[in-house]
């Protein structure tokens, strides 16, 4: 459902990626795993396809690095959900508005949105917070709304950056569990972290990268 | 698509950067208006110096001994050129009442003969109300035998030709200029506001909203820039006809048509500018 055929990137003289392949498979958990600067970011942009390979071809569900064209980039992004360090939310808007610009930004109808966001709102737990601003909401809660935005397009993946990045070892094991149970009902996860101790308590595969070089599957 | 959340998210962002807005919208007014001015001045301008060229006309004079058959021949071949729309004969008779009436003298009293030549006046049509073609008319006329001479105000002719050509060129430039210096400022506004929202841009890139979704509240801004800059530019011209025409000069002439086409122009500076700001600025970042 994710394959990555040989796929080499550089940004000017410096070559970020070298020959990478791997197949992610549908309800899949994976980690990529690597110290900073490996590349784990890059092959997350290359999956949601922000970036491109120069050599090789990603394949994302129905769609082909080497064929897809600009249009098509937005209807590849409603399948996949991206959650990040820095969670990326809109200071000035509530938890519930945030969710439901993903929502209102896609053309989904207004009588839709409420529905699908109060779904999600409960389903990370967060629905009592739902008229807060996210300043006014811990790391932990944060990153909650920005998983409930992630998942209310009904995304087969989601792309995690490093999303425990920014919180301590038990709101990120909140995250993990909430990660887990989303993965349980069917959706993959390809989660990009160097958190060694994380991925003991919640063991997966491990991709593993260094200097832009798979080292060990 | 939903164009509601399109205008809502563009009169945020007008919020978002108020200084801007203000700054962008002063500007486009500014502009809209000198442009105004200018039309309104070179149409008055147009139909002062349109007035002035009414006025022009040949005069020729045909030899004093021409009777007035023959002299009457002549006027009907003049009649027939090109560029003439009524020629006015005037015989020696006619000449002598016209010497009396402008010196109060009788000539034949004075002299014992007419010595005053027959001669017709020229009215020209609007086409050769110029210097050149007039030039050709009577160049062509003095041609025709039994001519001696004749005359029109050459230098006055000449003047305005000049000045007004001078006169258009510089207001179409300086209109021009304007309009170039609008389009910069809302195309740099555009890319302020551009710049203050990167984030919520990067945000709907991620949830996968078309590129068409995103500009969208950016030319919303654009044009409402342009329609403010119109409103404005025209409450302005308005009022500053109504003064003029009040204190200094009564017979300017308005031009209705000026307030839509200002509009209609700070409308479509504000698409473009905004169209070319998103081009540069926007995919960028996306
Ligand atoms: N736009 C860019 N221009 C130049 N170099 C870049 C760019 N983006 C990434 N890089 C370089 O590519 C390499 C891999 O970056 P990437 O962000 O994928 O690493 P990472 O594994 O995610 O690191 P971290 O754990 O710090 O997030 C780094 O050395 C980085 O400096
Ligand atoms: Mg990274």
């Amino acid at each position: 459902m994710i394959e990555f055929y040989n796929v080499s990137v550089s940004i000017g003289q410096k070559e970020i990626l070298r020959d990478i392949s791997f197949r992610l498979f549908k309800g899949e958990f994976a980690y990529i795993m690597g110290p900073s600067g490996a590349g784990k970011s890059t092959i997350l942009r290359l999956i949601y396809m922000d970036l491109f390979p120069e050599q090789g071809m990603v394949i994302v569900g129905n769609y082909s690095s080497a064929k897809i064209r600009a249009h098509e980039i937005p209807y590849l992004r409603r399948e996949l959900g991206v959650i990040f360090q820095d969670f990326k939310l809109l200071r000035d808007r509530n938890v519930y508005e945030n969710v439901a610009f993903a929502l209102r930004a896609t053309g989904v109808k207004n009588s839709e949105i409420k529905r699908k966001v109060v779904r999600v709102l409960s389903e990370v737990n967060i629905a009592h917070r739902r008229n807060n601003l996210p300043d006014d909401l811990s790391g932990g809660e944060q990153q909650r709304v920005a998983i409930a935005r992630a998942i209310v397009n009904d995304p087969f993946i989601i792309l995690a950056d490093e999303p425990t990045g920014n919180l301590d070892m038990h709101t990120s094991k909140e995250i993990m569990e909430i990660l887990e149970r989303i993965n349980r009902q069917g959706t993959a996860i390809l989660m990009a972290t160097h958190d060694q101790s994380l991925i003991e308590q919640y063991p997966h595969r491990i991709i593993k990268i260094d200097q832009g070089e798979i080292v060990k599957e | 698509m939903n164009l509601g959340f399109s205008i809502k998210e563009g009169l945020k962002g007008l919020k978002r950067a108020r200084m801007a807005t203000a700054i962008t919208i002063t500007s486009v007014t500014v502009a809209l208006m000198m442009i105004g001015l200018f039309i309104i001045v070179s149409v008055n301008i147009d139909h002062w110096v349109g007035e002035k060229r009414k006025n022009i006309e040949i005069e020729a004079f045909f030899e004093p001994v021409l009777n007035n058959s023959t002299a009457k021949k002549l006027v009907n071949k003049i009649r027939q050129m090109d560029g003439v729309e009524r020629v006015d004969y005037i015989s020696k008779e006619a000449a002598a009442l016209r010497f009396k009436k402008e010196f109060g003298r009788d000539v034949v009293e004075v002299l014992g003969t007419n010595p005053l030549p027959p001669s017709c006046v020229i009215h020209l049509k609007s086409t050769h109300r110029n210097a050149l073609a007039i030039a050709n008319l009577s160049h062509k006329i003095k041609k025709l035998d039994g001519i001696t001479d004749v005359v029109y105000a050459q230098g006055f002719l000449q003047l305005i030709d000049r000045y007004v050509t001078i006169i258009y060129l510089i207001i179409g430039g300086l209109g021009l200029l304007l309009l170039i210096v609008a389009i910069i400022l809302i195309h740099n506004s555009i890319r302020l506001i551009i710049y203050a929202r990167r984030e919520i841009i990067e945000i709907m890139e991620l949830v996968g909203a078309k590129k068409s979704f995103i500009r969208r509240p950016f030319l919303v801004e654009g044009i409402f820039y342009g329609i403010m800059g119109g409103i404005l530019a025209n409450a302005f011209i308005f009022a500053l006809i109504q003064i003029v025409r009040r204190w200094l000069y009564s017979g300017v002439i308005e031009a209705p048509e000026i307030y839509g086409l200002i509009l209609g122009l700070g409308v479509f500076i504000g698409f473009v500018s905004s169209q070319i700001s998103l081009n540069k600025h926007l995919n960028k970042l996306i």
